[in-house]
């Protein structure tokens, strides 16, 4: 088997990696303006995609087939992101003659589409969140009430065409029903063209948990040890752990019971991920399934043991899953992982792209960096602003806290804003240590500090940043610091734009 | 590597803010090698002397031992991000600070238009959106055009009322941080 990867960035490296503990060779591909990022060095074989943009290089089907084709690929792993989840790549890797390391064209379909994997997970028994299809625009207004007290309070009602929270109404009784329905439908008929709504119960305090699965060609599925991801900035993760604190034996058994029900129910071969909402009371909905591989699938590994990308390419390659059900999801210790953004947290987490002057990451006792980018690599602004994730792993919770603290003021990542001082804020946290959130905790605790600085100095560290600054300038011969790594952000940047003004496609 | 007396200099004066106050550092090599580092805190006006053994590393870094806080040791990185203004990274923390060397100050560079504001980018990105034309009047924190990095849309809005008076970008247009997109004449009537 020769694994062509179609990505860049830290999962690349965690893939490629994996091919070579293997002994399988290798393929990797990427974009101009990644020709000096690691995972090209990782890899046996590198094929260049294209020009920067997505579009012309990383989410190019033909170009990611003709790069396998060159290097004489014979199995594709997408990674997530990108193509990982584009039922029309699957099925082109696989008309092409090779392997798909993932599901099925048809399963990414089903569980990719909103209603469809909503009406799999009924079918199979698993329960989902409340709620109604397209209501009928002819309903009369005590029809309307009786589907609204059906689902139960507060509600949305939201738009089947919705994005952007528009042609969305919360409705907390049966008062307002009738008339939020009426606004929502001609919001959402405005704003995208199709008026018709469904209702869904909002579950308040809701945790994200989710469940990794493993399943083979052969009918088996494991299911493993839940994640929990709540701890979220505008939807988009931060910190995710394994176990839960919020999860009994019981709940973790239930869990597993409907992540089997429904993988199995869609044959489901590979990873794959089962997001679920959890109430207060213990229960949980199904939300949606990843029918690829997480970004936070390390803190599984660190506390099952078990290899996830390994088992994929042996899945692939037809064997049997021979893992021990009850080691998988048997938690040994407690992992966290911090996502490490090129963002600034003191101005509203502004994407930070730019040039890594100097780079150490950290290590010792139960650390893993899991990165995709070293010192004299150039951070595009083409793609997401990711650059590593640091796991800790502790024998429990409140020591892999501490762990991750330490870890994360060893990071130092020169030339570059990183969200680090904000991690090291949540960390901090009494209601990170005790466990006590919810989807909305971050947002709201991020609300309530109106902009502070994550920096606020004390007047020992005051004191020596002025040292520092000084020396600093003094070292430089009266200059303050070495010529700024603008000039080749900027050359980049001239280049991009000439490329794209003479039309290279 | 490098150590202060490679370095060769002498005493050297600097202004340095940091934390919005501003101090005169002065930096004056000691016979054993190390540095004398001296300011007036502008807060207690104590006169703050501290004795600093300096290590530059491969990195860039520094590596700081101060001789008269009980040898506390220090990692510290330093970035330029725009002429006279570092980052300064430690112990998981990043600060921005200003820095001048008192004998090579000139006057400042050009002064902006009186009565003009320039809207630059935040970062380097790409122009999604120019949201505003030459000759409309705009309100203090409008939203002028809209610039993408890293899949991330970004509003750059307007530091003042007043009436655009050039635009420089285009939809599509590749800017570098700190690019003039819009220039915006601000209404001195709108002022209180």
């Amino acid at each position: 088997m020769k694994i062509l990867v179609a990505n860049r960035g830290e999962i690349a490296v965690r893939v490629l990696r994996a091919c070579r503990e293997m002994g399988v060779g290798s393929v990797a591909v990427y974009s101009e303006c990644d020709r000096t990022a690691p995972h090209v060095r990782m890899a046996d074989h590198a094929v260049e995609l294209g020009p920067g943009p997505p579009g012309e290089s990383y989410l190019h089907i033909e170009r990611v087939l003709a790069a396998a084709r060159a290097a004489e690929a014979t199995a594709v792993h997408p990674g997530y992101g990108f193509l990982a989840e584009n039922p029309t790549f699957a099925r082109a890797v696989v008309d092409a003659g090779l392997t798909f390391i993932g599901p099925d064209a048809d399963v990414i379909e089903i569980m990719g589409g909103k209603t469809a994997a909503r009406r799999a997970a009924i079918d199979a028994g698993v329960p989902v969140v409340p709620g109604t299809e397209a209501l009928d625009p002819s309903l009369s207004e005590e029809e309307l009430r009786a589907r609204t007290d059906e689902v139960g309070y507060p509600l949305f009602i939201k738009a089947v065409a919705g994005g952007g929270g528009r042609g969305m109404r919360r409705v907390d009784t049966s008062d307002g029903v009738v008339l939020a329905v009426a606004s929502a439908r001609s919001e959402a008929e405005t704003a995208f063209g199709d008026g018709s709504v469904y209702l869904e119960r909002l579950v308040e305090k809701a945790r994200h948990i989710e469940v990794q699965v493993l399943g083979d060609t052969h009918g088996t599925v494991v299911p493993f040890v839940e994640r929990e991801c709540s701890i979220q900035r505008r939807h988009q993760k931060v910190i995710e752990e394994s176990p839960s604190v919020a999860v009994t034996l019981e709940v973790r058994r239930a869990l597993a019971d409907a992540a089997v029900a429904l993988s199995s129910a869609v044959s489901y071969v590979g990873a794959g991920t089962l997001e679920f909402l959890l109430d207060c009371d213990g229960q949980f909905y199904f939300l949606e399934m990843n029918t690829r591989l997480q970004v936070e699938h390390p803190v599984t590994e660190m506390v099952s043991g078990i290899d996830l990308v390994h088992w994929q390419i042996r899945i692939a390659q037809g064997e049997r899953l021979t893992i021990d059900p009850k080691r998988a999801l048997t938690p040994v210790g407690h992992a966290i992982e911090s996502r490490v953004y090129a963002e600034d947290p003191d101005r509203g987490f502004l994407p930070s792209p730019g040039l890594i002057t100097s780079l150490r990451s950290p290590s010792g006792p139960g650390i893993r960096d899991d990165g995709g980018v070293e010192a004299g690599f150039e951070v595009p602004v083409f793609y997401d602003s990711m650059i590593s994730k640091v796991i800790a792993w502790a024998p429990d919770r409140e020591a892999a806290i501490i762990r991750m603290h330490r870890a994360l003021r060893e990071y130092e990542i020169g030339g570059l804003i990183t969200v680090i001082p904000a991690l090291l804020w949540i960390l901090e946290q009494k209601d990170f240590a005790t466990g006590e959130f919810d989807t909305g905790y971050l947002d709201r605790a991020l609300t309530e500090r109106a902009g502070e600085s994550f920096s606020v100095l004390s007047q020992r560290e005051e004191e020596l940043a002025v040292i520092a600054a000084a020396l600093l300038a003094y070292f430089s011969g009266g200059e303050p610091a070495p010529a700024p790594p603008v000039v080749t952000t900027a050359s980049a940047w001239r280049q991009a734009a000439r490329s794209e003004a003479v039309g290279e496609r | 590597m490098s150590s202060a007396t490679e370095s060769g200099r002498g005493r050297a004066r600097f202004e340095v803010e940091v934390a919005g106050r501003s101090r005169q550092v002065e930096v004056t090599p000691a016979e054993d090698g190390r540095l004398v580092v001296t300011w007036v805190d502008p807060v207690t006006a104590i006169h703050v002397t501290r004795l600093a053994d300096v290590i530059r590393l491969a990195s860039g870094a520094l590596s700081l031992v101060l001789g008269d806080s009980g040898h506390a040791s220090h990692e510290i990185t330093g970035h330029e991000t725009a002429p006279g203004e570092l980052l300064l990274g430690f112990d998981g923390r990043r600060v921005q600070v200003r820095v001048a060397d008192q004998r090579r100050r000139k006057s400042a560079a050009a002064a902006p238009v009186e009565g003009e504001a320039s809207v630059t980018a935040p970062m380097p990105g790409k122009v999604v959106r120019v949201l505003a034309a030459i000759g409309d009047t705009v309100e203090e924190g409008q939203g002028l055009a809209v610039v993408e990095a890293m899949k991330m849309e970004n509003e750059v809005s307007s530091p003042a009322a007043g009436i655009v008076s050039d635009v420089r970008v285009t939809d599509g247009d590749s800017v570098d941080a700190g690019a003039v997109l819009l220039v915006v004449r601000i209404d001195a009537e709108g002022d209180d």
